[in-house]
């Protein structure tokens, strides 16, 4: 194959997939080397060939289903761990909060208001309780 | 569907809508049964691709069709899925539907020139193999091709190029 069949041939698989536009040049090349018509006419059995791959696709609702709900698990996994992530942050903080209030002499102090916070606390449930049920009366 | 998957707002649940139009499901399965040869991994990539895009829904804007991100996405999914060498093409050509031959004789030939053809282009590199999948079954331009599959535009050319040839040597 010379230089100028292989580059013309080139051009020519451009031309084919649409990529490039026949030239009058190219064209007249056609009609005058037979080896060059024979690639052409190639590549369109090429196509013919392979559309036997192309098979028609019947929808499988399954996948789209699990699909979804894989999606719904990722998300509330994601979800659960920033979750997790917001809890260990604000308890590190308060218990570096309370370690500072013990380091500057209010140990004290700290475990008085945990006290009162222990028996309060419990102190309040009933009234919750109540407040809970007066709004699903609403 | 919006009580499919929560916590997306109205744009994006009619993106989400497009993913499983019929139309968009029936290119990424088409086109990942081309490029794997093998339904079983077909359906585990396609739900994959579904899952991913899902997920993304707010990274995609716009910018391209659907069809066109999720092809991107399929291809970077079938990339990985080649990386960790987790399968194998294997469809036999009796899975395959070839088309109706006018008659018996013309489709075994079909066939035995599919089959031979099947056991040459699994051997080929995949890079390759996409590149004249997304051209000769999806029209895609060199340009849009380079865009999916994040190569330059002479790469695109010359695979497509070397893949022609190899598939004429077959016919
Ligand atoms: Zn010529």
């Amino acid at each position: 194959m010379s230089l100028n069949h292989q580059k013309i041939q080139e051009e020519l698989l451009d031309i084919y997939y649409g990529e490039k536009h026949m030239t009058e040049e190219i064209r007249i090349h056609l009609d005058t080397c037979s080896e060059c018509a024979t690639y052409w006419k190639e590549l369109d059995v090429l196509k013919n060939r392979m559309s036997a791959y192309d098979r028609e696709v019947e929808i499988d609702e399954r996948i789209i289903g699990r699909a979804f709900s894989k999606s719904n698990i990722i998300v509330e996994r994601k979800k659960n761990l920033k979750d997790l992530l917001v809890f260990a942050i604000i308890s590190s903080l308060l218990l570096a909060l309370l370690g500072l209030l013990i380091y500057m002499g209010y140990g004290k102090s700290v475990i008085i208001v945990q006290i009162i916070l222990m028996v309060c606390v419990p102190l309040l449930i009933p009234f919750m309780i109540r407040q809970r049920l007066m709004e699903e009366e609403y | 569907m919006k009580d499919r998957i929560p916590q997306v707002k109205p744009v994006e649940i009619i993106y989400l809508d497009d993913i499983i139009k019929n139309d968009n499901y029936k290119i990424i399965y088409g086109y990942l049964l081309k490029l794997t040869m093998n339904e079983e991994l077909t359906k585990d990539i396609t739900q994959e691709v579904m899952v991913k895009a899902i997920l993304n829904i707010k990274k995609f804007k716009g910018q391209s069709k659907l069809s066109t991100w999720l092809i991107s996405i399929a291809s970077n999914l079938y990339k990985d899925s080649i990386r960790k060498n987790k399968y194998t093409s294997s469809l036999s050509v009796e899975e395959l539907s070839i088309k109706d031959y006018q008659n018996i004789e013309e489709s075994v030939i079909n066939k035995d020139t599919i089959r031979r053809m099947e056991s040459i282009l699994k051997d080929l590199p995949y890079e390759k193999r996409m590149v004249f999948i997304l051209k000769n079954y999806y029209d895609y331009s060199y340009e849009e091709i380079s865009t999916i599959l994040k190569s330059p535009i002479g790469t695109v050319r010359s695979r497509l190029h070397y893949y022609i040839k190899k598939l004429r040597s077959l016919i």
